[in-house]
Parts: C-alpha cells; structure tokens; sequence
C-alpha cells in the first residue's frame, strides 16, 4: 500500500511535466494544425536559461524561473515569426512546416551542444535535498514544487483560455481560422499568443524536470515526445485532453516501472499511443473529425 | 503481345547487363583506390538506398515517417544474428531481413495509415524507441546495451553499389507504373484519390512496406560495414540524415536522393579535411571550431533550405540523360546567340 501511494505520488509529478507540455503540442495543433516537433527545444531552452542565471549567480532562483519562463516564451514566438510564418503566408503545405519544425530543434540542439557544452549538468541546489515524509510516502521537495507548479500554471491557462476575450479568441481560431478572422479577430496576433503561453508552460516543465535528474541538450526532445504522446492519447486540440494525457502516461510510467519492468519503461507511452490510435484516433477527450472536401 | 514480351525481356537483359558493370566497376574501384575514398563511396551508397525508400514513403506517397531507424535496426539485426547464429549464407539472410522489415512496417503502418494526418510520424517515432528498448533488453539474443560485435564483413563496395543499382531500377520502375502513380495520387489529395476508386489505406500500407523493405536492406549493409552493432547507432538522427539527404534533393525524386545522399555523405568529410587542413596550417582556434561546428552548419542549412527552396535542388524533376542533352544542347545555343 505505502509503495503504491509513493508511485501515485511519482507518477503524479512525471505526469505535472508531460501534461505541461503536451498541452503547449495542443494548443498549437488547435491553431496551425500540424505537430511543432521544435517545441521540445523550447523546453531545453528554458532548463538553460534558468540552469545558467542560477549557476552564474545572476538571480536568485524564483526570478530565474520566471526569467526563463518569459524568455522561452519569447523564443517560441520567436520561431513562430521567423520559422513558421513565412511559410505559412507563402501557403506551402504542412509537410513543409512540420520539417521546418525539426529544422528549429536540430539547431537548437546542436547550437547548445557546440556552442554552450554537450554534458550533462545538475542543477545547483536551490531547494532542500532531504525527501519530506508524508503518510509514508517520501516526496523530494521538488516534486512538490512540481505538482504545485504544474496545478497552479494549468488551472490558469485553463481559466485564461475559457474566461478573457484573449483566450476565447485562440478558440475561435482553433474552431475555424478564416471565419475567425471575418469577425474580426487578428488570427496572427493570436497564433503568436498561442506559441508563446506553449513556450511558457514548456520551459517551466523544462526548469523543474532540469531540477530533478539533469539538465543536457537532447531533455526536450526526449520529454518532448513522450509529451506529444500523451497530447494524442488525450485528444489532440483538447486541453483537458492534454491535461488527462499526461497525467495518464506519468502515471502508467512509474506503475509499469515498478510492477512490471523498468527496463521497457520508456516505450510504455507509444504502446498506449498505439492502442489509443487504433480503438479511438481522436483520442480520449477528442472530437471525431470528419475531413471534408 | 509479342513485342510487349520482347520489351520486357530486353529491358531485363539491359537491367542485367547494368547491375554487372555496376560490380565489375565497384570492384577495380575497389581495388585501384585506397581505402578512404572507397570507403566513403560504400556509404554514399548505402546512405542512398536508405534516402530512395525514405522518399518513397514520404516524398511519393506524402506519408511523414520519422522512425525509419527503426526499420534499420530491424534489418541489421536480423541479417547479422542470421548470419552469426544461424550460419545462414549472405544473400538469404540479407532478403530476410528486409522481408522482416517489411513485415514489421505492416504491423507498425497499419493502425496509423488508416488515419488521416500527421500520426503516421509520431508513432513510427515511437516504435524506433520501442524497438530500441527491446533490442537494449534482449541480452541473450543480441548482446544488448553492450552492442553486437564481430558481424561479418559483406558490404564491400561493388555489394553497396549492386544493392543501390537494383533498388534504384525497382523503384524507379515502381513510381512509373500504375502503382506508383496511385501512391502519388494518395499525396496529392487522399479525399480525391478515393472518390476516383484508389483505396488510399491499401496503397499507403503498400507504400510503407516496400520502404521499410529497403530501409532493412540498408540498415543490414550498415551492420555488415561496421563489423559491429549497438541499439544507439539507429538514433532519430540516423532517420534525420535520410531525411535531410531526401529534402535536400527534392522530395519525390529519386535521382534528387542520389545528389541528396552525395552530398549529406561529402558535407562531414570536406568539413573534417577543412579542420585538419586549417590545423596544419597553424590556425587552431578555426579548426577545432570547424570539427565541432559542422552540426551547426547542418541544422542552419537545413532551415535555410525550407525556408528559401522547400522543394530541395531538384524539386520533383529527374535528371535523365535526355534531359542533360537538352540541357547542354540549351547552353550551347545560347553561347552562339550571342554578339
């Protein structure tokens, strides 16, 4: 009993990242309507901007957060603007842009490799390292950190989304883009919007995930898939879904970790992916739709 | 009926006349050049095979697939533990490792063909993760985690070569017959195709298969040219290089993935010679960021490229004798136009 409540508790927090992330892969599927394959590099970028303010002493470690949040945000509105929009204004198909996509992440990537250090970083130690016991379980700080983080930047987006006229207006967008802008919603503004509250929430998975193994350049594309894993699972386009998702695969992770093998604990996600695709291809919270001419 | 079959046969002789010269040239290569450049021949044809089955999934049939390492490491596998354990001959143990790619691409490719849009790449990356955990697990059987070594050593360069020469003739005749011109009509526009009678699920499995067929010919000559295996050597950037090789020619065709392999093959090599060139001059500091900055260089081209040509240096067209003659005749013509 007490060891499944301390793997409930674990899959609880590796579900907080991927749910993080994946509902950044969803809300830019919503929009744009292909797979941003460089928003895993967003999450990298935003681990070493906060690794690097706190091991330089720039900023003490809760405006480092922060800093590293905006900033990501900024970068993947920047690679909006300069990646992705001028294909989409030239009109070239999807393909195109999804290969644009791992264009981004292979830059980023390598930059970081070539230019700042291929090696693996811990992070500095900014919160106390002894494990707090509660009902038996014993939680690390951090994960604490990254179950409250992760509820308190999910139930926000969710209220931004469903409740200001900013957020109603990515919903529109996702609904229909050209009726969207007959009503006159400036769909650019919006999709910018949407790319950087997707590099916020990423790069504060980035931090804590950085925070809890290590900080190396290849952590977003690793996460970043499992993530998009459970973006699909939950439903492409459905924020709940994403929520769901990644709550789910964190969880069926530390389980299968612990009662049937850790050593096929990363492909745990795909099989699930696999069988969601087959049964429900729209996903657990997902609208069917219906291609039409 | 009689010419039809005449045809036919002539164009068999032709193919076969072909393939050997491709291993009568590959073998004095072989011999009258010294190990470096031979060796960098070999792989540009591997790396060509695994560009033309990645194009045929991709650039023909518009089927994003990112895990075609997975395919690889199927093959490569299969082929070295056949020949190794089983002590099977070279060529039974090389077909079945593609037949067994081919039969691992039905099972991967079926549930996400069926759909429509991108999920196709999300699960065939998920199954090059998959198939690497049970590779690393499988101890007993594949050495696991601590790689494979001592695979025999097959691919020389006339085999590379031979293999190129017959996947290059079977595909290319593949795309121009009634087949291929389905595969391409399932690109262009799925909900068309269908209403004109193509069962697009059918012809995007057939699709899948026969480039997993030929990714697991690849993946085989990449383990019987290495002399050894590990689950990481087929990586998500081993399927980026193929597909970088395929974009960078031209998605769709097939002598595009040629130049494309070309020159993804020769872009490491002219940088690590720059490097050791400029380190004997005496000039470090650019050196040693030449052998490390070549990735930078890479990933930065590779946007430059979609930003700027999306459709690659060949776009769909195909570099045919024909059409250099014409090309020559074009520039020679215009050379005498002038004053």
């Amino acid at each position: 009993m007490q060891q499944f409540l301390q793997q409930l508790w674990n899959g609880l927090a590796i579900g907080s990242v991927y749910a993080l992330v994946a509902v950044g892969y969803t809300l830019v599927f919503g929009v744009l309507k292909f797979i941003n394959f460089a928003h895993g590099s967003v999450l990298t970028v935003g681990a070493y901007i906060a690794l690097y303010s706190v091991l330089r002493n720039w900023l003490p470690f809760p405006l480092a957060f922060g800093l590293s949040m905006s900033l990501s945000g900024v970068f993947s509105y920047l690679t909006e603007m300069y990646a992705y929009r001028p294909l989409r204004e030239k009109g070239a198909p999807k393909l195109n842009l999804l290969i644009t996509s791992i264009g981004v992440s292979l830059l980023v990537e390598n930059s970081i490799v070539v230019f700042v250090s291929p090696d693996f970083h811990p992070f500095p130690r900014v919160l106390p390292s002894a494990p707090i016991t509660m009902a038996g379980m014993r939680i690390p700080p951090v994960d604490l950190l990254l179950v409250a983080v992760g509820l308190v930047l999910m139930c926000s987006l969710s209220y931004f989304v469903n409740r200001t006229l900013a957020g109603l207006t990515i919903k529109a967008v996702a609904l229909d883009r050209d009726a969207a802008a007959l009503m006159g919603i400036n769909t650019s503004k919006t999709i910018s919007l949407t790319f950087f509250l997707a590099g916020i929430m990423a790069s504060a998975a980035g931090v804590l995930i950085g925070m809890r193994f290590s900080v190396n350049p290849y952590l977003g594309g690793f996460f970043g898939l499992k993530s998009f894993a459970a973006a699909v699972v939950g439903g492409i386009g459905s924020v709940p879904g994403a929520y769901l998702g990644g709550y789910l695969i964190g969880m069926l992770e530390t389980f299968g970790a612990a009662y049937i093998s850790s050593n096929y604990k990363d492909a745990i996600a795909f099989v699930l992916l696999v069988f969601v695709l087959l049964y429900k291809p729209s996903g657990l919270l997902g609208k069917g739709t219906q291609e039409k001419v | 009926m009689m010419t039809k079959t005449n045809g036919f046969v002539r164009r068999i002789i032709v193919f076969a006349l072909e393939v050997a010269a491709v291993w009568v040239i590959g073998s004095l290569l072989r011999e009258v050049l010294p190990a470096y450049p031979v060796g960098i021949m070999t792989i540009f044809c591997i790396n060509a095979v695994l560009a033309l089955s990645w194009n045929l999934i991709s650039g023909f049939t518009g089927q994003f697939s990112l895990g075609h390492a997975g395919f690889m490491v199927v093959g490569a596998y299969t082929s070295a533990l056949l020949m190794m354990k089983a002590k099977w001959p070279f060529l039974p143990s090389f077909i079945t490792a593609g037949l067994l790619s081919a039969l691992v691409g039905f099972l991967v490719g079926f549930p996400s063909l069926r759909l429509v849009g991108d999920y196709l790449s999300v699960v065939t990356l998920g199954f090059q993760y998959i198939i690497t955990a049970i590779l690393n697990n499988t101890t007993k059987l594949t050495g696991g985690g601590l790689g494979l070594p001592g695979v025999p050593y097959v691919t020389s360069l006339p085999v590379a070569a031979v293999t190129l020469t017959i996947t290059l003739w079977i595909l290319s005749n593949l795309v121009n017959s009634k087949q291929g011109r389905c595969f391409v009509a399932v690109k262009e526009d799925e909900i068309a195709a269908q209403s004109v009678g193509i069962d697009t699920t059918y012809y995007k499995v057939v699709a899948f298969m026969i480039s997993s067929f030929f990714a697991g010919l690849g993946g085989a000559m990449i383990g019987h040219y290495m002399m050894y295996l590990h689950p990481d050597v087929f990586n998500y950037a081993k399927t980026i290089e193929s597909v970088s090789m395929v974009i960078l020619g031209g998605l769709g065709s097939l002598t595009g993935s040629l130049l494309g392999a070309m020159c993804i093959t020769l872009l490491p090599e002219v940088f690590r010679n720059l490097a050791t060139f400029l380190g004997g001059m005496g000039m470090l500091g650019p050196a040693n960021f030449l052998r490390r900055g070549w990735m930078v260089f890479y990933a930065t081209g590779f946007l430059v490229l979609m930003l700027t040509r999306p459709q690659g240096l060949l776009g769909r067209r195909e570099l045919t004798w024909p059409g250099f003659k014409k090309w020559i005749g074009r520039v020679v013509v215009r050379k005498e136009a002038r004053p």
